[in-house]
């Protein structure tokens, strides 16, 4: 769905990300996993068009990137990024339905009353978005990139996170995991996501990069990337690596006292 | 709130609007209640000072009250913060001070075409303070306090070389432009309202039509950006509305302070941030505001008035520092 071929970005002669190239495939969960300074916040920028590469060129369903409309291009893909304040007093739900500017109204009540469900944000539909705990308005984030992509048939659209569990608790890790495994299988959505904890890219990564200093470093399958040599050669932590318990294909991560 | 509530509130202040312009007419240096007017003869003299003095200016607080309240709603959504004002930022102040030197160095035209060219040069100094603030605030170390700041800078730039002109201006020119800054609607008159209805409501409507786009940028430049909203596009046009709507009221009316902070920032707290309701209830409150402020200017101490900018300023003052303590 989205082929990125040779990408590279410099800023003021420095090199942040240097000749990437990959691909999301839909129905897919591919989880970018490195260390603080990676440059994996770029390189989202770089995959969702944000910013534009010093070269190379990202594809999306085979068209460049560049070359899609603004309006269209947001109908097919979204970015919930890792903060979004507010100033004012806007509701939650009103929040949520900003994910609906592409459309106008055609499915507007259905598509946020679904994603409110899904997202587990019935409750404070009627609160004031400012008021929410840091968890609860990635959640909100969350609900409103869904509504974005919302669409009565499966069709191939593409959705970024930038650490969208970082502020959630256990209980709404695996929530929110779980629901993008079951979006990604049901509506043939592609996810990508940039996450820090390795065993939750374990659990649900289809596959993991694995990027330093702006290059990819390794990729694969979980079992394939997260070993300890990798890890360790990488990271620089001191760590061993299980096999989980129920399902013996995935690795977890404990870290040495 | 409520889904209806928004709409029912929107009513509620245009029927506070109407009461406030029947209580208006029918006050000021002469007394002339309706069943006065009523009693007398079309050609009375009487009919005339209600057609084309009292009237016009009720109709001017109005719409210079709707522009400067909606305008500051917008400059505040467009700058994510509660405190951004026209006044503060200096763009008032620029569109004065284009104003001051037309008073000083008129420019020969038709009658009603010199309206129009106060309001030109109004809007050129809004705007080329708008453009300023605009580059300034692509800066990324731009914040809101350092923005007040270069308000602080333009607004004393701008008041020295406002000083300079009166130094140079004739006793007449010189009345002129103390009362432009301190703001009045004494000047009321058809041919203004047309003029400034003809600039002021088209762009209030471009506003309304934009509201959306402005509810979207509020979730920051990089989320709009996804939800598809040409970002750097839409606040250009916003902020050439807002130079538009300040340009043609300063050229109006001179500095009437606060409106731009105070009206849509207590709209907010009972209508709610949406933009879409925000703008209208601003512009209501604002005209409300305004009229009000104008008919006690020209009431308290009949026969003779108070600039109504003083007024706003009394209350606006008190208030602004009230947000500020509050606000942290």
């Amino acid at each position: 769905m989205l082929i990125a071929k040779n990408l590279t970005f410099a800023y003021s002669s420095r090199m942040i990300i240097n000749d990437v190239s990959l691909s999301i495939k839909s129905g897919e969960i591919v989880i970018i996993i490195g260390p603080n300074g990676a440059g994996k916040s770029t390189l989202l920028r770089l995959l969702t068009g944000y910013q534009k590469p010093s070269s190379g060129e990202c594809y999306l369903l085979d068209r460049p990137l560049s070359q899609w409309p603004q309006k269209q291009l947001a109908k097919t893909r979204t970015v919930m990024l890792q903060q979004s304040q507010l100033t004012f007093p806007f509701k939650v739900k009103e929040v949520i339905a900003m994910g609906r500017a592409p459309y106008g109204k055609v499915h507007f009540n259905k598509a946020i009353d679904e994603v409110m469900l899904q997202t587990d944000c019935l409750q404070f539909a009627e609160r004031d978005y400012r008021g929410l705990s840091g968890g609860e308005q990635q959640r909100v984030q969350l609900a409103r990139v869904l509504a974005q992509l919302w669409q009565p048939q499966p069709s191939e659209k593409l959705l970024f996170l930038d650490e969208p569990t970082s502020a959630l608790d256990l209980y709404h890790q695996q929530h929110t995991l779980r629901l993008l495994k079951q979006l990604a299988v049901k509506q043939k959505l592609a996810v990508c996501c940039v996450l820090h904890d390795l065993n939750l890219a374990a659990l649900y990564a289809d596959k993991i990069i694995l990027l330093n200093k702006g290059k990819i470093v390794e990729q694969g399958t979980p079992s394939q990337v997260l070993t300890v040599e990798n890890i360790q050669r990488w990271y620089g932590v001191d760590l061993g690596i299980f096999a989980h318990p129920s399902e013996s294909s995935i690795p977890q991560i404990y870290l040495n006292p | 709130m409520r889904k209806s509530s928004q709409p029912i509130l929107l009513l509620g202040l245009f029927i506070l609007l109407l009461i406030l312009m029947i209580y208006s007419a029918n006050s000021g240096a002469l007394k002339l209640s309706f069943t006065q007017l009523m009693n007398m003869s079309f050609d009375d003299p009487l009919w005339n000072i209600w057609c084309n003095i009292r009237l016009p200016r009720i109709i001017l607080a109005i719409i210079v009250g709707m522009a400067l309240a909606s305008a500051g709603a917008v400059m505040q959504g467009l700058f994510r913060n509660p405190l951004a004002d026209p006044g503060l930022l200096g763009i008032s102040s620029g569109a004065s001070l284009m104003v001051g030197i037309t008073i000083l160095f008129p420019a020969v035209f038709p009658p009603i075409m010199m309206l129009y060219g106060k309001m030109v040069a109004a809007f050129a100094g809004s705007l080329f303070i708008c453009a300023l603030i605009y580059l300034y605030s692509l800066n990324e170390q731009c914040n809101l306090a350092k923005m007040i700041l270069l308000g602080v800078a333009i607004n004393a730039i701008i008041g020295a070389v406002m000083g300079g002109l009166s130094y140079i201006s004739d006793e007449s020119q010189l009345r002129q432009i103390s009362l432009w800054s301190m703001g009045h609607l004494g000047k009321g008159s058809w041919d203004l309202v047309i003029v400034s209805l003809s600039l002021i409501f088209p762009a209030l409507l471009c506003l309304i039509k934009l509201a959306h786009q402005l509810n979207i940028l509020q979730l920051g430049d990089e989320d709009a950006h996804y939800l598809g909203i040409n970002v750097e596009r839409t606040k250009r046009y916003l902020l050439l509305l807002c130079a538009v709507l300040i340009g043609a009221s300063v050229a109006v009316s001179g500095i009437i302070a606060f409106v731009g902070l105070v009206v849509p920032h207590m709209i907010r707290l009972q209508i709610g941030a949406n933009h879409k309701w925000l703008i209208p209830g601003s512009a209501l409150g604002g005209a409300c505001l305004l009229l009000l402020a104008d008919t006690l200017a020209r009431t308290l101490v009949a026969p003779t008035e108070i600039p109504v900018g003083l007024l706003t300023s009394l209350i606006g003052g008190p208030y602004f520092l009230w947000l500020i303590l509050r606000h942290k």
